[in-house]
């Protein structure tokens, strides 16, 4: 091997490492959405409190709804360490959250009706929570509702963490 | 008199096996075992160097981020817990202490389990890490399982059956970081 070839692999090695780098020391975009929930934290408990503009057209059955997305169970927090083997260097991108949903006639009286053992679909793309038979948008805070085709319903609000776990003790005692 | 098999025959005075494919044939049972062990090792050193790319992507040596994050997990935690206490009295103040050592500790961790260099140390340290991580409220049942991985390789010598650990035990026999 001739010295002029071995100079041209180590700047082609030099070059690569290069590119490797800052591939991998790239630093994240950084994002403040309206509802911040996480697709990796597995023991945080969200409470969303959405509500309805009065002139909806979706019929306003239920003015006040709040979202409980609930932490993972033991075995689904087990099960993120293959998960974050699998997605090496890549940010998760969806999360599915067991979900309660509180429905209210009237805010800050008991709930006219509570739907357990739901989903709620995390999309960190498109920056959305897809709930049943509606949708939020995480940047703005928006929410969607209506069935087969989405509507603007009014508008979310991640409750604060105190006021969150306010909730859950006054209407989920379990949690 | 019955002779081991000529796999198991120590070539460097080590009474290990050197974990090889003549080894594997040699002893199925002993090999897969030993063989299961050196892969759990290698997925947990990719493990360890995940998170610590992640740190210096989120630059902990340098940068405010770490003082970020634990402010807005003292946010999310019951604020009469230890965590919250651990957070608010020790890592916060020292954020940027935490975050050196952190990420240098999970690197140490990575090169540790994938070179098996300093291997038992490299898991007693991966312990130390995940346990503070535990306290400082970043606990999930996936440390329980990876405390236990960790635990795997303290106790068995998988830097001897894989690793440099074997080779440096030879020429320096009596330093206990290559036992």
């Amino acid at each position: 091997m001739t010295v002029g070839n071995a100079t041209m692999r180590i700047r082609g090695a030099a070059l690569l490492l290069a590119a490797v780098l800052s591939v991998a020391l790239a630093r994240p975009a950084d994002a403040a959405p309206a509802i911040n929930v996480s697709e990796i934290c597995t023991t945080c408990k969200d409470v969303i409190r959405c509500v309805r503009d009065p002139g909806s057209l979706v019929p306003p059955d239920y003015p006040v709804v709040v979202y409980y997305l609930h932490e993972h169970t033991f075995w689904e927090q087990v099960a993120t360490i293959w998960d974050y083997l699998v997605r090496f260097g890549k940010a998760k991108e969806q999360d599915t959250r067991a979900l309660t949903i509180y429905e209210f006639k009237v805010a800050d009286e008991p709930p006219a009706r509570v739907l357990d053992q739901q989903q709620a679909e995390l999309d960190a793309v498109g920056m959305t929570i897809a709930v049943p038979g509606g949708q939020i948008d995480r940047h703005s805070g928006a929410w969607s509702i209506g069935s087969p085709s989405l509507q603007q319903g009014g508008s979310c609000q991640l409750m604060p963490p105190a006021d969150g776990f306010a909730f859950l003790r006054a209407n989920a005692p379990d949690s | 008199m019955n002779q081991p098999p000529a796999s198991n025959l120590p070539t460097d005075g080590n009474p290990r096996p050197r974990f090889t494919l003549v080894f594997l044939r040699a002893n199925p049972l002993r090999g897969t075992g030993i063989g299961l062990a050196l892969l759990l090792r290698i997925l947990f050193g990719i493990f360890f160097l995940g998170g610590a790319v992640n740190k210096f992507q989120r630059n902990y040596l340098f940068g405010d981020y770490p003082l970020e994050l634990f402010t807005k997990r003292l946010t999310e935690i019951d604020p009469g817990s230890f965590p919250a206490l651990y957070l608010s009295k020790f890592i916060i103040p020292n954020y940027h202490f935490i975050g050196w050592v952190v990420t240098w500790g999970e690197l140490a961790v990575a090169v540790g389990m994938l070179l098996g260099l300093c291997t038992r140390t490299a898991g007693l340290l991966a312990i130390f890490l995940m346990v503070n991580f535990g306290l400082g409220g970043y606990y999930d049942a996936s440390l329980i399982v990876l405390n236990l991985i960790a635990l795997i390789f303290v106790v068995l010598p998988t830097g001897h059956w894989r690793g440099l650990d074997r080779s440096l035990h030879a020429r320096h026999p009596r330093v206990i970081w290559f036992r």
